[in-house]
């Protein structure tokens, strides 16, 4: 923690949200089911309220948003194959495409920083091979290309800092369609994150973690301050080791995961949902089986609300705002924001 | 739909603290485990082991006899798709289904081809692809006439797929005696797989509601497709006429699940629901005209076997609701699917 407490105070970079988004109506997106059991994009305000929904063919996962323009993409959840543009100003869909032949989303995705392209986590699930899928995003969504992501299982992407790279977080979990979710290679799986190279499309760099966390499946991402990227784990080992659910890494580093008790790695059931960063390197993370939302600042204190079916996570200045499966908005000290009648999926981004 | 989520919301709303008495957990899940899952497994595990006896007599007949007695005490525990079945996908080992692009004939047909006596034993079988593997693959050697028994090597092949059959199945039935003390376990300090006394019984709901599940929209609805394009060869084991069959048994292994676990700790209007659910499943089931396979191709018949899907849909509603609600065991929707 000294290390990165040090780096950090040596030079705040922004982590700049689009600048249309202070235009009012929606701050965050999350994908929600309705009672009806349709499932939907919601676009929430500041407070919590509801801007729109825009309804989606089948259950959505997380969304992207565009740099300049007040646009998003919303991906379908694995194995899905479809990807939604949507106007955040009136939450109307203006653009639908699919994952090409042999290809599934994972249910994330990234634009580059001028907004031209948009690139998302893929399986070819034939082979197993991960994928990021190349689309041109000038106008609607066009895929031009697809290069190799450099592990099993990319999950969640991320641009880095200086906007040269991507980051992927490979869960390592082989699955195919036929067999619905379930995990192929939890004996042989190997998660890592990468760094691709945005111009070449190359992989620039590999960060595996050690073999005795080689179960511990990378998942998910977020921009954390000074180019640093925070890790949130799932573990698929056996439940009777904890080890630490959450890491930071930087390019040409390793994995350092943040320290905790034992205990509190068993009471979020070895799961971590989302993850979300601070701008003053306030680390968080949910843990949905375990109704947990942990903070994790940077001394190295760690707080934990208790929200039950937490998992949304997204910041709102400099605090967390989290979403649960029971329709709540909640802020980070642990106080409900709104209540709707919807379950908020896995994900929020925030504007 | 509307009902049961209704449902889960409400009960995740309030606060653990407002009811008023907890389900004994305990209880629920030891009946399961004594009265259901083990005696479930001891009755497959003999089974295969019998077939695994059978098949090297190359004797058609009698090694059809004893598949169809394995494939009945296969549905005795194809719905316990947790523990030990769950680990390292054995139970697609078992039962790969639905075989969406014929992979069980393509591996077999290629198998047959080579004719490489050296995979047939029981540890290189177990490395073959799942879709070689297990009830599925059996079925074809014993039933499909492209795979016809032309020389001594397709009795060798059927011998090794039962063997590795007889394998996976003492393998989990083994790993349910340590599996049973976690679940003992469950909530005490020492609980490695189970951290809350709740936790097993929100397996075995999820068991049930899943099992139910997978009757009404892979047993039922995909061999139903449309009017205009019924699919009966998506009906499960219909080379081997064991569709209806598959269907009765597995609303019969449910309804022990029940019985066992679920039914006396139930408020008695709940348990009613749940039971005149049950009957009027079976019911259905019993009457559905055989085989499913012309029925799904025939309009009068196709109504009975949508009734009887619309009564197993019932039946889980009654179930999510009555067992899920009455215990306060419906799972968040991201704690239950996650990703």
């Amino acid at each position: 923690m000294l290390t990165r407490r040090a780096a950090i105070a040596s030079g705040l970079a922004s982590l700049a949200a689009p600048a249309w988004a202070r235009l009012g109506g929606a701050r965050f997106l999350s994908s929600a089911r309705l009672a009806s059991g349709a499932h939907v994009l919601i676009g929430l305000t500041r407070d919590g309220g509801e801007a729109f929904r825009a309804p989606l063919p089948a259950r959505g996962h997380a969304a992207a948003a565009h740099p300049h323009r007040p646009h998003a993409v919303v991906f379908a959840r694995r194995p899905g194959v479809f990807a939604l543009l949507i106007d955040c100003d009136t939450g109307r869909e203006i653009g639908r495409v699919h994952a090409k032949q042999g290809r599934h989303f994972y249910g994330h995705g990234a634009f580059s920083a001028d907004g031209l392209t948009l690139f998302t986590t893929e399986n070819a699930y034939e082979t197993g091979e991960g994928r990021i899928g190349i689309w041109n995003a000038t106008d609607g969504l066009r895929r031009i290309g697809e290069v190799a992501s450099g592990g099993i299982g990319p999950h969640d992407v991320l641009r880095s800092h200086d906007g040269r790279s991507l980051i992927v977080a490979h869960g390592g979990v082989r699955t195919h369609p036929d067999t619905g979710r379930s995990k192929l290679n939890l004996p042989t799986m190997r998660p890592n994150l990468s760094w691709i190279d945005i111009t070449s499309g190359e992989v620039t760099g590999v960060i595996e973690a050690d073999e005795h966390l080689r179960k511990n499946s990378l998942r998910h991402l977020a921009a954390a301050p000074n180019g640093e990227v925070l890790i949130g784990a799932q573990w698929q080992g056996s439940p009777r080791a904890t080890p630490s659910l959450l890491a930071t890494a930087r390019q040409g580093g390793s994995l350092r995961w943040i320290d905790g008790p034992s205990q509190l790695w068993r009471d979020m059931r070895g799961y971590v949902g989302s993850v979300a960063a601070g701008e003053d390197g306030t680390l968080f993370a949910t843990s949905p089986r375990g109704g947990i939302a942990l903070r994790a600042d940077m001394g190295g204190n760690l707080g934990i609300e208790r929200i039950a079916d937490v998992c949304g996570a997204a910041i709102t200045s400099g605090s967390a705002i989290y979403t649960t499966g029971n329709g709540v908005v909640m802020s980070g000290m642990g106080t409900e924001i709104a209540v709707h009648e919807v379950a908020f999926d896995n994900h929020m981004i925030e504007l | 739909m509307i009902n049961r989520f209704a449902t889960c919301l409400a009960v995740m709303i309030v606060p653990l603290a407002a009811w008023a008495a907890d389900p004994d957990h305990r209880t629920i899940a030891s009946d399961a485990v004594t009265g259901h899952i083990l005696p479930a497994y001891d009755r497959f595990a003999a089974e295969a082991g019998t077939l695994a006896e059978v098949a090297p007599s190359c004797d058609t007949t009698a090694t059809r006899n004893a598949y169809h007695r394995a494939f009945d005490a296969w549905m005795g525990v194809a719905h316990i798709s947790f523990g030990p079945a769950e680990a390292g996908g054995r139970m697609f080992a078992i039962a790969f289904w639905p075989d969406k692009k014929g992979q069980t004939g393509k591996a077999l047909r290629q198998l047959m081809q080579d004719q490489d006596p050296a995979i047939l034993t029981p540890d290189r079988y177990g490395e073959q692809s799942i879709a070689a593997r297990g009830l599925f693959a059996m079925e074809r050697m014993l039933f499909d006439e492209d795979l016809t028994p032309d020389d001594g090597y397709h009795c060798l092949l059927t011998a090794a797929i039962a063997s590795d059959l007889a394998r996976s199945a003492s393998d989990i039935r083994n790993d349910w005696d340590g599996y049973a003390a976690e679940i003992a376990k469950a909530g005490a300090d020492d609980a490695a797989v189970f951290y809350g006394p709740d936790e097993p019984t929100r397996a075995l709901f999820n068991a049930l509601s899943t099992g139910l599940q997978f009757t009404t929209e892979l047993r039922l609805a995909r061999p139903l497709g449309s009017i205009q394009r019924p699919r009966p060869k998506r009906a499960e084991a219909w080379r081997s006429a064991r569709p209806l069959r598959n269907i009765r048994l597995s609303l019969a292994a449910n309804r022990d699940l029940w019985e066992t676990a679920f039914e006396p700790h139930l408020s008695k209007p709940d348990a009613d629901a749940i039971r005149a659910a049950f009957d009027y499943a079976q019911a259905a089931a019993e009457a559905a005209p055989a085989p499913l396979v012309e029925a799904v191709a025939t309009p009068s018949d196709r109504l009975k076997i949508d009734a009887l899907r619309g009564a197993v849909d019932a039946l889980r509603e009654a179930v999510i609701i009555g067992v899920g609600g009455g215990l306060a065991l419906t799972p968040g929707f991201n704690a239950l699917d996650g990703d």
